[in-house]
């Protein structure tokens, strides 16, 4: 037999043991395609075409590559450690090492091969659904199907660089071990997962103080943000510890209570846990954190929107022009109105416009003077509340800063160019949306301010109804990009800001991430699931070798069953429960920080998403346990 | 107690294989009952079947005038686990478990309060001598110590009938013999049936009686006198026949 032909029939033979590894490198290829699929698309550089999103898929890409690159070498590690008592066997019958690994890649080689082949397939099936769900995503027309020429070649290339890569470690890692070793295989005992109290402690103090603080905060935006990144690192090193330390002690402890733990097929499943969740826990930490990130993101991205959509608050007027006196020419400014109307009467829109003049004071920071006309002016437009007529040597502080913080102004004077003010009062009722901080006084005090050499900035303010009442933005959105383009101005310039057109890019851009965020964590799932299965399949012949004697000693198979349905779904589910409690947790952080700003609960989103990533687990979980108990079953009897 | 009769096995397989022909015995309650046989004889096939795992192509098994074969396939198990006993050549304890969860896990499964299960096990583990390491795993103790901790698992729910397959196959003599000693007194102490199936004259040497079979088929049965060297002797000149073929028996049979 030379080794083609063994490889072949190892192939055709190993299926079961490829099949879940196939699988998974299919799907990772797949969403792989897809992406370069829609970073290739024609269509998708044209006009319209937000240009973050390429941007994320490319830097997902990134992440795609490197988690893939891991999975393909851990994979090919856990082959290997299966496989050591073939090699035992052939080294027996005088195969060489380097012959053994040569076959083991050229194996590889094969079945990544399809697995490529496979998956550009079934990218290609789904790719026109994908296209329209990711257009309806982003608000995009249609992108019409096309092949991806490109993308085919970019997929095969990029995976047969990895190939290259793992086969150049693994033949540089090659390990020496007897023939003995080799041929008792994996057979061999494993050491009672040892796990320390002083760790144990220190994941329960990390995850009690993480959470506890969260319901200890109180309602303020800047607490919250504060306090997110201790949080999150306390977290990370919790979970960590959690699963490679403290549930490793809390198994000991209970089976140190005889009753529960000595009682039916739980002194089975029990005695096996710690085992495998030591040998996991790497893998149980990653996901939790993942999910966790995702499920949260999915939350707070989806209530953003949300947020930015119930808020027309920062955004006062549909519509808002400005320009600074010392930069631009009033000539200027005027064409640039001129063409602004144009634009608003060739497309027959009702407007109404009004203009606010601020002086900027150098010497005081970032704080501007407005009159008390312009600025109620402006309100009565608005249709908000109008401010009361001030006095001279008065004045109201407008202060919608986000870090500012709840003085009496009542005490506090200023004084401006030797003129001291009283501030009689604060407002937070914002007009215009670059206008956050500014003195509000009357126009008598405000001629004696006014020098000729000041800086001013004009704000021109536009009530379109029409566009307020539109339920589709996207056609805004078009308008907006237009009109900057034709004033000349690149896409975040803060002279021009429409709006709506500025919320429907934010919602587009929040949903980019949102999916490809969601499509990183569906590829790290679908790993993650078929790494346990590798992990379960390893220790096959051990389990064998248990549920047979076990099932000589009278076991059923409703219990042999039981016990490992049990055992394989704690595996499965522990990471998945941990991440719904992290998560639980910082939306309920998160709910506080939206507090301050709107009322409304941020849990529904993330709950489908948990939902979505639950049934997904749970078919894998059903899939894996039936093949398991299977092949568990099949070799009672022998 | 154990009553097997006509009992016949053939594998179904691309070339179908006669395990077993038409063998009948029975064993009386409190026996020590020994098998024998060269390799390939049907030993352990016998044992299978005994043991419920595996299904008689003709005859019967009847434990204590019962046919387990009749139950359904969860009965069958709730069978094994309450009336039979099992020793192994490999031990077969899970590396997973201490031995004393390992002794444990015929009453776990039976859903027995913890009161009994400690009694018991006290109870088992001092009349082994093992009750010092109860603790350790099973790849801390030597094979003998493991040998003793298997046979605890066996006789800790007082089966009906203790099953034993090569008990003494992966040990050291001086082991072999503690654990052949301990099978004897148990046999004797607590009055529980046995049956062994072994290569080893010496094991099958303590017991009460040992059966031959050759081919699948019953071949001769030799009962202990008083003294188990005299016993030893006959084993040894019977394998001694098993073993040649049918021209050297023909120049033995004329004496």
């Amino acid at each position: 037999m030379t080794l083609l032909p063994l490889l072949f029939t190892n192939l055709r033979r190993k299926s079961r043991a490829y099949l879940a590894y196939f699988v998974s490198t299919s799907f990772v290829v797949m969403v792989y395609f897809t992406f370069v699929m829609f970073i290739h698309h024609p269509d998708f550089n044209k006009e319209g075409t937000p240009t973050y999103f390429p941007v994320g898929l490319s830097a997902s890409l990134t992440i795609l590559t490197i988690f893939t690159f891991l999975f393909l070498w851990f994979s090919m590690n856990s082959f290997l450690r299966m496989r050591k008592k073939e090699l035992g066997i052939l080294t027996i019958m005088g195969i060489s090492r380097i012959q053994f690994y040569l076959m083991i890649i050229l194996e590889n080689i094969i079945i990544l091969g399809i697995a490529v082949l496979a998956g550009i397939a079934s990218g290609l099936l789904f790719s026109k659904a994908f296209l329209i769900f990711g257009s309806a995503i982003l608000y995009l027309e249609e992108l019409p199907f096309y092949f991806p020429l490109e993308a085919i070649k970019e997929t095969i290339s990029s995976f047969g660089i990895m190939l290259v890569l793992i086969t150049i470690f693994m033949l540089i890692t090659v390990r020496k071990s007897s023939i003995v070793d080799l041929l008792h295989g994996a057979h061999t005992h494993k050491k009672e997962p040892k796990s320390s109290i002083l760790l144990s402690l220190l994941s329960a103090t990390c995850l009690l103080i993480a959470y506890g603080n969260v319901f200890l905060l109180k309602n303020d935006t800047f607490a919250v943000i504060t306090w997110m990144i201790p949080a999150i690192i306390l977290t990370c090193i919790g979970t960590y510890f959690f699963f490679s330390q403290l549930s490793i002690y809390l198994l000991k402890l209970a089976k140190r209570w005889l009753s529960f733990y000595w009682r039916g097929t739980r002194l089975l499943w029990l005695s096996d846990l710690a085992y495998r969740v030591k040998e996991n826990a790497m893998m149980f930490f990653m996901v939790t954190i993942v999910s966790t990130t995702s499920f949260t993101a999915a939350g707070s991205i989806s209530s953003a929107v949300q947020l930015m959509e119930s808020t027309a608050q920062t955004y006062p007027f549909s519509m808002q022009y400005q320009y600074f006196s010392d930069s631009t020419s009033p000539e200027k400014a005027a064409r640039d109105l001129g063409i602004i109307e144009g634009k608003l009467n060739e497309l027959h829109l009702d407007y109404q416009q009004v203009q606010v003049v601020s002086t900027y004071l150098p010497e005081m920071k970032h704080l501007e003077i407005i009159s008390l006309s312009d600025y109620n002016k402006a309100a009565l437009m608005l249709g908000l509340p109008l401010l009361p007529d001030i006095q001279n040597g008065d004045a109201i502080l407008l202060d919608v800063r986000a870090n500012s913080t709840d003085t009496d102004y009542s005490k506090i004077s200023a004084t401006i160019r030797g003129e001291p003010f009283h501030l009689t009062r604060k407002t937070n009722q914002l007009i215009l949306s670059s206008l956050t901080y500014a003195l509000i006084i009357n126009n008598h005090d405000l001629e004696k301010l006014k020098r000729p050499t000041d800086k001013k900035v004009i704000y021109y303010g536009y009530v379109v109804p029409a566009w307020d009442q539109a339920t589709d933005k996207v056609p805004i959105k078009h308008i907006g990009n237009e009109l900057k383009k034709q004033l000349g101005l690149d896409a975040y310039s803060p002279s021009l800001q429409v709006r709506d057109a500025f919320n429907q890019e934010m919602k587009e851009q929040l949903n980019a991430t949102l999916l490809i965020g969601l499509m990183i964590t569906v590829v790290f799932y679908v790993c993650a699931a078929s790494f346990l299965y590798f992990r379960l399949y390893g220790d096959l012949e051990r389990d064998k070798y248990h549920y047979r004697t076990i099932y000589k000693m009278g076991m059923s198979l409703e219990e042999l069953n039981k016990s490992l349905t049990v055992e394989i779904a704690l595996l499965f589910f522990a990471p998945f429960l941990m991440a719904i409690l992290h998560t639980s947790v910082a939306l309920f952080a998160l709910q506080k920080l939206y507090s301050g700003l709107a009322e409304f609960s941020i849990f529904t989103v993330s709950l489908i998403c948990i939902l979505g990533f639950f049934i997904l687990q749970l078919i894998y979980f059903l899939v894996v346990r039936a093949r398991f108990i299977q092949h568990v079953k099949r070799h009672l009897l022998m | 107690m154990l009553r097997v009769t006509h009992l016949s096995k053939i594998y179904n397989g691309k070339v179908p294989y006669r395990a077993l022909t038409d063998v009948s015995f029975h064993i009386e309650k409190g026996e020590f009952v020994g098998i024998m046989g060269p390799s390939g004889s049907g030993k352990t096939t016998l044992l299978n079947m005994i043991a419920t795992i595996d299904k008689p192509t003709s005859g019967e098994v009847l434990l204590n005038r019962e046919n387990p074969f009749h139950l359904s396939r969860s009965k069958m198990a709730l069978f094994r686990r309450r009336n039979l006993g099992f020793v192994f050549q490999d031990f077969n304890l899970l590396d997973t478990m201490t031995l004393a969860e390992n002794i444990v896990v015929p009453l776990a499964l039976d859903y027995y309060n913890i009161q009994e299960i400690t009694q018991r096990l006290q109870e088992v583990t001092r009349k082994l001598g093992i009750s010092e390491i109860l603790d350790k795993r099973t790849y801390e103790v030597s094979g003998g110590q493991l040998q003793r901790a298997a046979i605890a698992r066996a006789i800790i729910h007082s089966p009906a009938l203790l099953l034993a397959d090569e008990p003494t196959g992966n040990l050291d003599s001086k082991a072999s013999r503690v654990v052949m000693e301990l099978l004897e007194t148990i046999n004797h102490e607590r009055g529980t049936t046995m049956m062994m199936v072994t290569h080893d004259p010496v094991a099958s040497s303590y017991c009460d009686r040992v059966l031959f079979i050759k081919d699948g088929k019953f071949y001769n049965e030799i009962q202990r006198g008083e003294s188990r060297q005299v016993f030893f002797q006959q084993i040894l000149d019977v394998l001694a026949l098993l073993g040649g073929n049918t021209n050297d028996l023909t120049s033995l049979t004329l004496y």
